[in-house]
């Protein structure tokens, strides 16, 4: 392979001299080196002043420029360094230092396979955040290091169990598709890695947790989080299609590039930080105190059931009062060890890392850990050839508490807030021995916790289940590649990288006979084991030119492998025959499945930039694709895009009336993304198994099946943004407005059963997106010694829904849940949503008369009109935004990060259960006279009050419990979840040099408090709305509850460098 | 200076070896093979999966299987979604549930995704490929699946999709078909099946395999057809009792099911049954309160009254102790309120056994009250022909047999049937009731006699009965959750306007 390189590389070696001879008049060399480290420095343009004539240095930092006989002065100009202009004098060597330039250092940006660009050159917007931000959010997890901290960018955690996963969605919800994961491509060091969040097959279960597929029951993990957070130097997020465009069809939602710490030439350094987060449950819901249990506040019986509708607490002085939302959890720990040593010679670099994190969750019983080591390092064999080659290794895994239907928190809404749910020690009574009183103390004689509580096999006790019916996950990860950078000639440069990132992920899940979900099989036992392994091939070829002074050009040529393969062994075993040993191999019936799955792809892309007086600068991409997993008539595709940028300020730098304006551009562009929008075996139709029936194995058709026309997904965009400094960079502003359309959506449509499928794969309808990001940066103070930066980012985004295509009514994402349900319709088909958007929510209303008033029955309730579904709100929020203030004082750093989030509507979906039960605090009201608004039977204006009738609970007549009179509108259970939060404080403190004295061994030691959530005020009744029901892979927003509460966290760390 | 054409030549020269370079190194690393543009195509042709077969490799042997255990949770699915409890053969635990009337979207998704997803699709499929391979006796056998499936369908919903149903992506919302047509097609799919069964085998045509109900034999698939044609013929009584009666009783001559040992039962896995909603356990004594259910007060009360031998075999304690005392729970008033102590435990009857299809006894029943209402009986008439009665004592006789109850116990039951010319359409339907315990017919049943006191003897109707019925008994189930989002215009045209939609009578049912 290097001979063909090599031969290559001879071959344009030639041609690109002879070109240049022609036009010699003297020859002058040198080397551009970094002034402080003395590395060498590659891709420096190097320019014969007032001509364009120019070159560029070499890998190891050499120039060869040819200069005019009139020429006299070279300039050198380096993204992110001071420009240097050096006379020629009588010299035939110049050897040039040239000296980083912190301001213009901001200026510069990764955009895709790397390439490092002037912002200033961008014809579309890209935020980058550094390693400091990231050091400051504390977070275990690199994508919700992103939180509040860049425009346009949603965040969503699935909660605050540990390990779990959080999902980012770049300008919204692109697709239609209820199963589509809208999340972006991840990229580190041009290496592209998996940021799934795998559910993996964690059937059996019960309740909503039994449905295939169900994502809501295990906060797993984003695969992203195996990347150690202190490894980061910076990380890049491309937004619109421009940018991500040459990635091809993984990158239309979007691109993160995580640029990782390289090792300097010169320069030894080891660096060592050790960090303790203290974890605590965040918001818990409001409960009523007022009322004890029972089923009826006019009897003395407060032994009924699991409800609190008794007596008043202070006439029952043996009803105390827990608070059990927050006495369930307990404080959880984190301790974060890293360990880094980089250095190297001109030649050589390298940087090695290991970290290792310990935590336990806030639900008891859980914990996650995680261990990584990383080496990077590169080698220049000769002036023309560079190796690179980096390989990361992570294990990490935890005990990961139940979730969702049927779980740890579904169990917590039937607990009576009369009982402490921490009362009850570890081990059940056997079967046997327990009473038949289900209303028994929840500690048994002896101290130990029994699992009846209420209702044997419904209502578990959440500490039982938590301690007794986790899943253990263990992931074993390596990502890697070698890189080879060839630069035959000056103007010319190769590269090739070969990437791996490979996985596995074993998992296993005990329920013993004793937990709900599993007293029908008597226990069962889940084995699993996930194995992912991706290659990439990826080649450039970049030519660079000057056609003359003012203009410039390069052109890059690339090809892109990718080849995924998945696999994953299942075993499931139910109905332990010996008591108390939870293993497979103490089953008496097994499952056993297996899936396997290939999925290619080959993409051939062109660029090219050309570049006007360092002012005017167009981008001209194209890309190729041919996927596997689409139908082989429709599986090429082309896509092309263009982005122009200009700096108007160029043209007023020396005008003095525009003086105050430091810096100004205007960019635009238009791009489009092709998609093949699906995983392989997607369409065409199926057999799969039964499973063993009887003595036999059955066969069904696979319930989902796919078009065998289907086409990619179009994603066509534009995007037009302006950008402004002022006064000396004191104040800047950056705006982006954007739309974009994807036509042709995959949409993977639940169909009617009786069609014979459950979900078909088609291509449903279009959709575009809207919105404006801005992004405010100003600097009120900055002496010497005290400086005060405020960084605002603000983002508006909206989903319309264009049309949605013949023979598809709506397309459903969410019903599992029969109380609000997430769906698309088609434009100008429902008279209660004229303009369908994504993230619409639909519920059911009270029956309403023609005026629109709700009829009331004579019995004083309104009626749940059941017959059709209406537009009940969107889920998606409104605006959102951050603001930043950062304080500096000599060593002394302090910064504050406040979050917003407004509209955005959620249904929580453990509510119904808690004011079922009595237990939420707006079931305080329960005995009042309440007259409902609305009409009678007779049209007259209601007002028959809704009385407590004296008598035991009479549930078909009882506001908090009557599905068809109440409980099911939309009223009782749609709620706004905006929100404004302290999402992160930091405190840090670089202790002065002057204490280690002159060549002390310790360079320095910064130490630092962190605080994330400290405060949090919405309008939202539950647990922090931060939580997704599904888990971070699923579409499906506006639904929270039942998993993990999110939590707040204070840290303290110390870093040392050496 | 360089001409355009120059840098022209320099792009595609990247051009070029960006291609070869990338082909030949990738190829290189990724396999040993060289992928080189040409071979582009068989690279990427990847997209089968190897897990799972494909039309073409799916055999009739390896679907017969599923639609059989599809078919058997259809049948619980019905009975524990309503049919049982509003036929008051089991109660709530919980006051003001279920029993009591409700009923929501929601509870009868499983129901419809089993009938529908699962037992109808695939029996559509397999009748095909019966089709396309020229075997008769999987077609029959594939007919006689559809019709038990789509007769559980229309019992519930009245109107139903099937003449538009499993089209795929050519009618993604099939639209309804009225009850009328549903029993005409009911009709002619088992007409068929008797006609391709009794076809004799073409060469070269796969035996009946995979067959877990009647391990391939073929005589007592066209009995079981026959059965059910039987069956159909009686469901329409309330169009007309007496021909109803005559029909079915041509159905029950043309060879019905015979004895006992020709019921169609489905025996699950490790004899887990659906109704087997209780914790199993080997090694500790099993107990299991079961959150929802409780055997209803209506069927304990009757059989503790006659001393039915057979409640003790279908109800024991919580514990799963044998019970001295029976009290069964009031429908509507929650399991507490009357101390109900009779539950269905692993080791009750039909927890521990087959789920009972289409039976022996159930062919006896039909023929019982087909003999009576041939004979011009009603539901307040006296009397009836001798073959009447002679065929309840069968019915009762096989049922008791079936359950184990000792022949003397079962003598001694069966004096209490009056002598012929006492006899009245309540004694052959209570008994009915007793027999078929969980069984969906029996729904059927008190909804042809529109739940008449006259034939089911002190029937009342649940305490904290649904209000919105306004003291009328409920008629149907709802059309599931799923179908009203996938499915609206459709799910619209067939929903009529609460609340009297759940009280108003079928098609079948109405006179």
């Amino acid at each position: 392979m290097n001979n063909i390189l090599r031969l290559c590389g001879v071959a344009l070696c030639v041609l690109g001299v002879s070109l240049q001879s022609a036009y010699a008049q003297r020859t002058v060399t040198g080397k551009v080196t970094d002034k402080e480290t003395g590395g060498r420095l590659a891709g420096v343009r190097v320019q014969v002043k007032g001509t364009r004539v120019g070159s560029v240095s070499d890998a190891q930092g050499s120039y060869k420029i040819d200069v005019p006989s009139d020429g006299q002065v070279l300039v050198f100009t380096y993204v992110g360094y001071a420009k240097k202009e050096v006379t020629i004098g009588d010299q035939t060597a110049v050897n040039v230092a040239l000296e980083i330039d912190a301001r213009a250092l901001d200026d510069v940006v990764v955009t895709a396979f790397g390439v490092k660009q002037e912002k200033k050159a961008l014809g579309y917007a890209v935020q980058e955040i550094s390693a400091g931000e990231i050091k400051n959010a504390n977070t275990p997890n690199v994508v919700s290091a992103l939180q509040g901290r860049v425009a346009g960018v949603t965040i969503t955690n699935s909660g605050g169990a540990v390990g779990g996963g959080s999902q980012i969605l770049i300008r919204g919800i692109s697709s239609l598709s209820p199963d589509a994961d809208n999340q972006p491509l991840f990229i580190v060091d041009g290496i592209p890695i998996s940021n799934a969040t795998q559910s993996g097959n964690v059937q059996p279960s019960a309740g909503s947790n039994a449905i295939a597929g169900s994502n809501e029951q295990f906060a797993f993990t984003n695969r992203a989080a195996d990347i150690n957070p202190d490894d980061i130097e910076s990380i890049n997020v491309l937004k619109g299609p421009a940018a991500t465009a040459l990635y091809g069809l993984r990158a239309a939602n979007g691109v993160v590039i995580i640029t990782t710490k390289r090792g300097i030439a010169g320069k030894t350094l080891i660096t060592f930080s050790s960090s303790v987060t203290v974890d605590e449950v965040g918001k818990t819901p409001t409960v009523q105190t007022r009322w004890g249990q029972g089923g009826s506040a006019d009897t003395a019986d407060r032994r009924t059931n699991f409800w609190s509708f008794g007596l008043p607490r202070s006439l029952n002085p043996n009803d105390p009062f827990f608070d059990n939302y927050r006495n369930f959890f307990r404080t959880g720990t984190r301790f974060d060890q890293n360990l880094t040593v980089s250095g190297g010679n001109t030649s050589t670099k390298y940087f090695v890392s290991a970290s290792r994190m310990d935590q336990t969750g806030i639900v008891p019983g859980t914990d996650f850990q995680r261990s990584t080591v990383s080496l990077r390092g590169s080698t220049d064999f000769d002036e023309k050839f560079n190796v690179s080659t980096s390989i990361n290794y992570s294990n990490s895994g935890g005990t990961r508490p139940n979730n969702g239907d049927r779980s740890i928190f579904s169990a917590l809404n039937f607990w009576i807030p009369s009982y402490d749910v921490n009362d009850a020690a570890i081990a059940a009574p056997p079967l046997n021995q327990r009473t038949t009183d289900p209303y028994q103390p929840i500690r048994t004689a002896d101290g130990r916790i029994t699992n009846i509580v209420y209702n044997d096999g419904v209502i578990d006790s959440p500490l039982f289940f938590a301690l007794r019916s986790a899943l253990r996950d263990n992931v074993n990860r390596v990502f890697g590649d070698v890189k080879f950078e060839y630069k035959p000639t000056n103007w010319f440069t190769a590269t090739y990288q070969l990437t791996l990132d490979y996985y596995n992920d074993t998992r296993r899940r005990v329920a013993p006979p004793e937990v709900g979900p599993a007293q029908t099989v008597n226990g069962f036992i889940v084995e699993q084991s996930l194995n992912r392994r991706e290659l990439n091939s990826q080649l450039f070829l970049t030519a660079r030119e000057s056609f003359s002074e003012d203009l410039e050009g390069a052109i890059t040529l690339g090809n892109a492998i990718t080849d995924i393969e998945n696999s994953s062994i299942l075993a499931r075993g139910q109905t332990f025959a010996l008591s108390g040993f939870y293993d497979i191999s103490n089953t008496a019936v097994a499952f056993n499945s297996r899936d396997f799955s290939v999925q290619r792809l080959i993409g051939v892309f062109a660029d090219a930039r050309l570049t006007y007086k360092n002012m005017l600068f167009l981008t001209l991409t194209g890309r190729n694709d041919w996927s596997s997993t689409l139908p082989v008539q429709n599986r090429s595709f082309f896509y092309p895009s263009a982005s122009l940028s200009f700096a108007f300020s160029e043209l007023l730098k020396n005008d003095d009336n525009f003086s105050w304006l430091s810096f100004g551009k205007l960019r635009g562009s238009w791009a489009e993304v092709g998609k093949d929008g699906i995983g392989p075996y997607r369409i065409g139709e199926y057999y799969g198994s039964v499973g063993a029936i009887n003595t036999t194995t059955g066969f069904r058709l696979s319930p989902n099946a796919g078009s065998n026309q289907l086409r990619p997904e179009r994603t066509t965009g534009i995007e037009l943004g302006l950008e402004a400094k002022f006064l000396d960079n004191r104040l800047g502003l950056d705006v982006t407005y954007y739309s974009q359309e994807v036509r042709d959506q995959i949409v993977n449509l639940p169909v009617s059963l009786a069609t014979g499928y459950s979900t078909f794969l088609i291509n449903g309808g279009t959709i575009r997106n809207t919105g404006v990001e801005v992004l405010l940066t100003a600097t009120p103070i900055l002496t010497n010694e005290f400086s005060w930066d405020i960084a605002i980012n603000w983002s508006q985004q909206r989903g319309s829904i264009l049309s949605i295509n013949e023979g598809i009514n709506e397309i459903l994402y969410l019903d599992a849940i029969g109380y609000i349900i997430s769906k698309a319709v088609r434009p100008g088909s429902d008279p209660t949503n004229p303009n369908p958007a994504v993230g619409d929510l639909y519920g059911y209303d009270f029956v309403r008369n023609a005026q629109g008033q709700a009829i009331i029955q004579p019995d004083g309730y309104p009626t749940v009109d059941f017959s059709r579904q209406v537009k009940v709100g969107n889920a998606l929020p409104n605006w959102q935004g951050g603001i930043t203030n950062t304080f500096s004082w000599n060593g002394l750093s302090l910064a504050f990060l406040l979050e917003f989030r407004q509209g955005g509507d959620v249904f929580d979906i453990a509510e119904p259960n808690r004011y079922r039960n009595g237990i939420s605090g707006w079931t305080d009201v329960r005995y009042r006279n309440i007259v409902f608004n609305g009409v009678n039977t007779q049209g007259q204006p209601n007002t028959t009050p809704i009385l407590w009738q004296g008598a035991a609970i009479n549930t078909t007549n009882f506001l908090f419990r009557n599905f068809n009179r109440t409980i099911n509108a939309y009223q009782l259970n749609l709620q706004d979840a905006s929100w404004i939060r302290l999402r992160n404080v930091s405190l840090s403190y670089n202790l002065p040099k002057a204490w280690f004295g002159e060549g002390s061994f310790i360079q320095g030691i910064r130490l630092t408090l962190t605080g994330n959530n400290l405060w949090l005020t919405t309008p939202f009744r539950g647990f922090d709305p931060d939580g997704l029901a599904n888990g971070s892979g699923a579409n499906t927003p506006g639904f929270v509850g039942r998993n993990t509460p999110a939590t707040r966290n204070y840290a303290f760390g110390v870093s040392l460098t050496f | 200076m360089k001409t355009f054409k120059q840098h022209l030549v320099r792009g595609i020269v990247g051009i070029v070896i960006a291609r070869v370079t990338a082909f030949c190194t990738v190829g290189g690393l990724l396999g040993g093979a060289v992928v080189g543009l040409s071979s582009c195509n068989s690279y990427l042709d990847v997209n089968t999966d190897p897990t799972r077969p494909s039309s073409d490799q799916i055999s009739l042997s390896a679907l017969l299987p599923s639609i059989q255990v599809f078919t058997a949770d259809a049948h619980a699915r019905v009975s524990l979604s309503g049919a049982a409890l509003w036929s008051q053969h089991l109660a709530n635990q919980q006051s003001g549930d279920d029993d009591t009337h409700n009923t929501s979207g929601t509870d009868w998704n499983a129901a419809w995704s089993t009938i529908y997803l699962s037992a109808l699709t695939n029996a559509d499929r397999m009748v095909k490929l019966g089709v396309t391979q020229n075997n008769p006796h999987y077609q029959g056998v594939g007919k006689i699946l559809q019709a038990i499936n789509l007769m559980y369908a229309t019992d519930i919903w009245e109107n139903v999709p099937y003449s538009q149903a499993f089209r795929g992506s050519e009618v993604f919302t099939p639209q309804y078909d009225n009850q009328q047509q549903i029993y005409g097609t009911l009709s002619t799919l088992l007409r068929e099946a008797v006609q391709l069964l009794q076809t004799p085998l073409p060469p070269g045509a796969e035996p009946l395999s995979g067959d877990l109900v009647y391990n391939g034999n073929v005589d007592n698939w066209r009995r079981l057809a026959n059965t059910l044609l039987a069956r159909h013929a009686l469901h329409l009584s309330a169009k007309g009792a007496q021909q109803a009666g005559q029909a079915a009783l041509q159905f029950l001559q043309a060879g019905s099911i015979a004895t006992n040992a020709g019921d169609a039962q489905f025996a699950y896995t490790g004899g887990v049954t659906p109704f087997s909603i209780f914790r199993q356990n080997a090694n500790e004594l099993t107990i299991g309160r079961i959150f929802t259910v409780v055997i209803a007060n209506y069927i304990v009360s009757q059989m503790n009254t006659i001393n039915d031998p057979r409640l003790p075999l279908i109800a024991r304690g919580e514990r799963d102790n044998v019970l001295t005392t029976y009290t069964g729970a009031i429908n509507g008033a929650g399991a507490a309120a009357n101390g109900a102590n009779t539950y269905m435990t692993p080791s009750t009857w039909y927890a521990a056994n087959p789920v009972q299809l289409v039976t022996f006894s159930e062919a006896k029943f039909l023929e019982a009250e087909a003999r009576f209402l041939a004979a011009g009986g009603t539901a307040s008439s006296t009397g009836a022909p001798a073959e009447a009665r002679t065929a309840l004592v069968d019915a009762v006789r096989a049922n008791m047999t079936k359950m184990g109850v000792a022949a003397t116990a079962i003598d001694t039951y069966l004096q209490r049937i009056p002598p012929a010319a006492m006899l009245k359409l309540s004694d052959i339907m209570m008994e009915k009731y007793r027999a078929l315990f969980l069984h969906p017919e029996v729904w059927v049943d008190m909804r042809r006699y529109n739940y008449d006191v006259n034939v089911y003897i002190g029937l009342q109707l649940p305490q904290n009965h649904n209000p919105d019925l306004r003291g009328r008994w409920i008629q149907r189930g709802i059309y599931p959750q799923s179908e009203q989002a996938r499915n609206q215009t459709a799910f619209t045209a067939n929903w009529q306007s609460r609340p009297d939609f759940l009280a108003e009578q079928m098609w079948r049912d109405r006179r």
